[in-house]
C-alpha cells in the first residue's frame, strides 16, 4: 500500500518538476522573438493520480503566418527603399548646383549666351566647359548606376544562396522532428527546441522570400512560395533556387528550371529583383537625356563642310512633308563671282530622307563637285540627313530653313560614352554669327525636351521612393503591432485573449456602422 | 489644418495598429459630427484620406477575424494549441 502511494507521489513530483522546467524556460526566453511560450497540460484521473498529457505551445498560427508575410513585405520595402536612396544619392537633386537639372540648365544657358554674343570668349569657354561637365556628369552617373546594379546582382546571388541554405536546414529539421517524435515523444519528452529553431528558420526565410507554411500534426512543415512553388515538403524533399542571367529560377526535381522572377511577391529577393528593374528603367531615362543631346544639339558653323537637317525624322522612307519639312535645296560653287548655282532640288518635302540622299548622290554635277549625302541613324533611333563637302568653296542653301551648315556638340551612343565632339573648342570659334537667332530658337526647343526628360527622370525616382516609403510606413506599423501582439499573447490565457479579440471585433463592427452613415453623407455631398 | 482633416489624419494613424481600438468608436462618432457640420468643399477635400481610413478599417477587421479563427478552433484540434 505504501509502495503504491510512494509511486504516485514520485510520479507527481516528476510531473511537477517537468512543469517547473517548462515555466523556467518561458521566463529565460521571455525576450527571445523565436521562442514560443509553452504550457504544461496536466490531467488528474482518479484513483491512480495525475498524468502529464502534453505541452501546449501558446501561439496564434494566423498571427504568426501574417507576421511572417508582413516581415517579407517590410523587408522587401526596406531593401527597395534603400536602393532608391542610393539612386537619389547618385543624382543629388536635393543639393542645389550638383544635380542633373543644374548641369543641363547650365549647358543650355551657356549655349543661348553664346548665341547672343558669339564673339565673347567667356561665353565660348562656358559653353565648352558646361558641355564637358554635362557629358562627364552623365557618364559618371551611368557608371554609378552600373556599379550599383553590379552590387545588387552580387547581393541577389548571396540572397538566393541563403534561401537555399535555409530550405536545406528546414528539410533537416523536418527529418529530425520525425526521428525525435518517434524516439522521444513516445517516452513523454518534448522536442520544443527543434520547433523553436524551425520557427527561427521560417522567420529568416520570410525575410528573404514570401512563403506559405503548412504544418503537420507533429510539427513538420511544408513551405511554398507564390503560386505553390515548393521549397520544402513533408516528404523529405527540398528545392533549390538559382539566380542566373538576371532571372530567378525554381529548379524542379525533373531537372527543368522554371522562371519565377515575376512570380515571387516579396522579401529581400523580390526587392533586389525589382531594384534591378528600377535601375534598368532609370538607366533608360538617363540614356534618353544623353541620346537627345547627341542626336539633336548642333552648332551653326561657317566652315564645317557638313550640312545637317536640323529636325530629325522617325522614318526615313516617309515623305519629309509628313514632318512639316519642305523647301528648295540649292548647291553653289562660291569660287566664282557671283557664285555659280550647280543644282537645285525643288520641293524636297515630296521626297523621303532616303530618296533625297539618293537624289544628291546620283547627281553627277554635285558628286563631281565633291558633295555626298548620308542618312545618319541617331542614337535615339531617329534619322537625319548629312551633306558633306570638305571644299570650302562649295555651299548649300535651303529656303525651307531645315538644312544648315552645322555640326553636333556631342558624340557617343548613350549616357555611358557621351562626350563633347573632340573639335568642340575650335567648332565654337567657327560659329556662324548669321544663324545665332535661328539656332537660339532651336536651342529653346531642345532645352524644353531635355527639361521634360530630366523632370520625368527625377519624378520617376522620387515617386517610386515616396510610394515605397509610404507603404513601408503602413506595413512596418502593422508588423510592429503583430510582433507586440504575439509577445503579449505569451503572458495571457487563451480565454482572456479570446475576450480581448471579441471586444476589438465588436468595436470594429460598431465603427463599420458609423462608416456606412459617413459614406452616405459623402455620397450626398459629392452628388450636390 | 481643419478639424475634419485633422480627425481623418488622426484616424489614419490610429488604424495602423489593428489592435488599438481605444476610443475608436468615439473618434468615428466625432468624425461623423464633424462631417455633418463641415462645408461640402471640406468634405470633398478629405475624400481620399477617408478612402484610406476605410481601407485600413477593412484590413483590420480582416486581421481580427483571421486571428479569431484559431481561437475558436482550439478545442477541435486547431492550430493554436499544438501538441509537441
Amino acid at each position: 500500500m505504501f509502495g503504491a502511494s510512494f509511486g504516485i507521489i514520485s510520479q507527481a513530483l516528476e510531473i511537477y518538476r517537468k512543469s517547473l522546467d517548462i515555466h523556467n524556460r518561458n521566463v529565460v526566453n521571455a525576450n527571445n522573438p523565436d521562442y514560443v511560450q509553452e504550457d504544461p497540460v496536466i490531467e488528474s484521473f482518479a484513483p491512480v493520480g495525475i498524468n502529464f498529457q502534453n505541452v501546449r505551445r501558446d501561439q496564434n498560427i494566423y498571427y504568426v503566418n501574417l507576421r511572417n508575410s508582413k516581415l517579407s513585405l517590410v523587408r522587401y520595402l526596406e531593401e527597395r527603399s534603400g536602393v532608391l536612396s542610393n539612386v537619389e544619392g547618385i543624382f543629388q537633386e536635393l543639393f542645389k548646383g550638383t544635380g542633373i537639372n543644374d548641369y543641363t540648365n547650365r549647358f543650355y544657358k551657356a549655349y543661348l549666351d553664346l548665341m547672343k554674343d558669339p564673339t565673347n570668349e567667356g561665353a565660348k569657354n562656358e559653353l565648352y566647359n558646361s558641355a564637358k561637365s554635362l557629358a562627364d556628369f552623365l557618364r559618371n552617373k551611368s557608371s554609378d548606376i552600373d556599379s550599383l546594379d553590379n552590387s545588387i546582382d552580387f547581393n541577389l546571388r548571396d540572397t538566393v544562396s541563403k534561401i537555399n541554405e535555409l530550405n536545406r536546414k528546414l528539410f533537416n529539421i523536418n527529418r529530425e522532428i520525425t526521428v525525435m517524435y518517434a524516439q522521444n515523444y513516445a517516452r513523454g519528452k518534448d522536442y520544443k527546441n527543434l520547433l523553436d529553431t524551425r520557427d527561427k528558420y521560417l522567420r529568416e526565410l520570410s525575410e528573404l522570400i514570401n512563403i506559405n507554411v503548412q504544418q503537420d500534426e507533429i510539427g513538420r512543415v511544408k513551405v511554398t512560395t507564390s503560386k505553390g512553388f515548393a521549397l520544402v515538403d513533408f516528404q523529405d524533399n527540398y528545392w533549390q533556387l538559382e539566380y542566373t542571367g538576371g532571372r530567378l529560377y525554381w529548379k524542379s526535381k525533373s531537372g527543368s528550371d522554371v522562371d519565377i522572377t515575376n512570380v515571387v511577391e516579396s522579401g529581400k529577393v523580390k526587392a533586389l529583383l525589382d531594384a534591378r528593374a528600377d535601375l534598368a528603367r532609370f538607366k533608360n531615362e538617363l540614356n534618353s537625356i544623353a541620346v537627345q543631346l547627341i542626336s539633336e544639339v548642333k552648332l551653326p558653323r561657317k566652315n564645317s563642310g557638313t550640312w545637317y537637317l536640323v529636325k530629325n525624322v522617325s522614318d526615313p522612307t516617309q515623305s519629309l512633308s509628313t514632318y512639316g519639312i519642305d523647301g528648295n535645296l540649292s548647291f553653289y560653287d562660291n569660287s566664282t563671282t557671283p557664285p555659280t548655282l550647280l543644282a537645285t532640288i525643288p520641293s524636297y518635302g515630296t521626297q523621303s530622307l532616303n530618296s533625297l540622299a539618293s537624289a544628291i548622290n546620283s547627281n553627277a554635277t554635285l558628286t563631281s563637285a565633291g558633295f555626298s549625302a548620308t542618312v545618319v541613324t541617331n542614337p535615339d533611333g531617329s534619322y537625319t540627313l548629312r551633306i558633306d563637302n570638305s571644299n570650302t568653296n562649295y555651299s548649300v542653301t535651303d529656303t525651307g530653313g531645315n538644312i544648315y551648315e552645322s555640326s553636333p556638340v556631342f558624340t557617343g551612343t548613350n549616357a555611358s560614352d557621351i562626350t563633347p565632339v573632340s573639335t568642340l573648342r575650335s567648332d565654337i570659334d567657327d560659329t556662324d554669327f548669321s544663324l545665332t537667332d535661328t539656332f537660339s530658337g532651336f536651342a529653346n526647343t531642345w532645352w524644353e525636351t531635355s527639361k521634360s526628360r530630366v523632370s520625368d527622370f527625377i519624378s520617376d525616382i522620387s515617386t517610386t521612393q515616396a510610394d515605397t516609403k509610404d507603404k513601408l510606413r503602413i506595413e512596418s506599423a502593422l508588423l510592429e503591432s503583430l510582433d507586440r501582439k504575439l509577445k503579449e499573447m505569451q503572458s495571457v490565457s487563451i480565454d482572456k485573449e479570446f475576450m480581448e479579440i471579441m471586444k476589438v471585433k465588436r468595436t470594429y463592427e460598431a465603427v463599420a456602422k458609423i462608416v456606412t452613415t459617413i459614406d452616405e453623407l459623402l455620397q450626398t455631398t459629392l452628388n450636390m | 489644418m481643419s478639424a475634419l482633416r485633422e480627425k481623418v489624419s488622426l484616424l489614419k494613424e490610429k488604424l495602423l495598429d489593428p489592435f488599438n481600438v481605444d476610443g475608436l468608436e468615439r473618434d468615428f462618432e466625432e468624425l461623423l459630427d464633424l462631417m455633418k457640420s463641415s462645408s461640402p468643399e471640406d468634405i470633398v477635400e478629405v475624400k481620399n484620406d477617408f478612402e484610406e481610413v476605410r481601407r485600413l478599417l477593412s484590413r483590420n477587421l480582416g486581421i481580427i477575424s483571421g486571428g479569431l479563427k484559431p481561437l475558436l478552433e482550439r478545442g477541435q484540434g486547431g492550430l493554436f494549441s499544438r501538441r509537441v
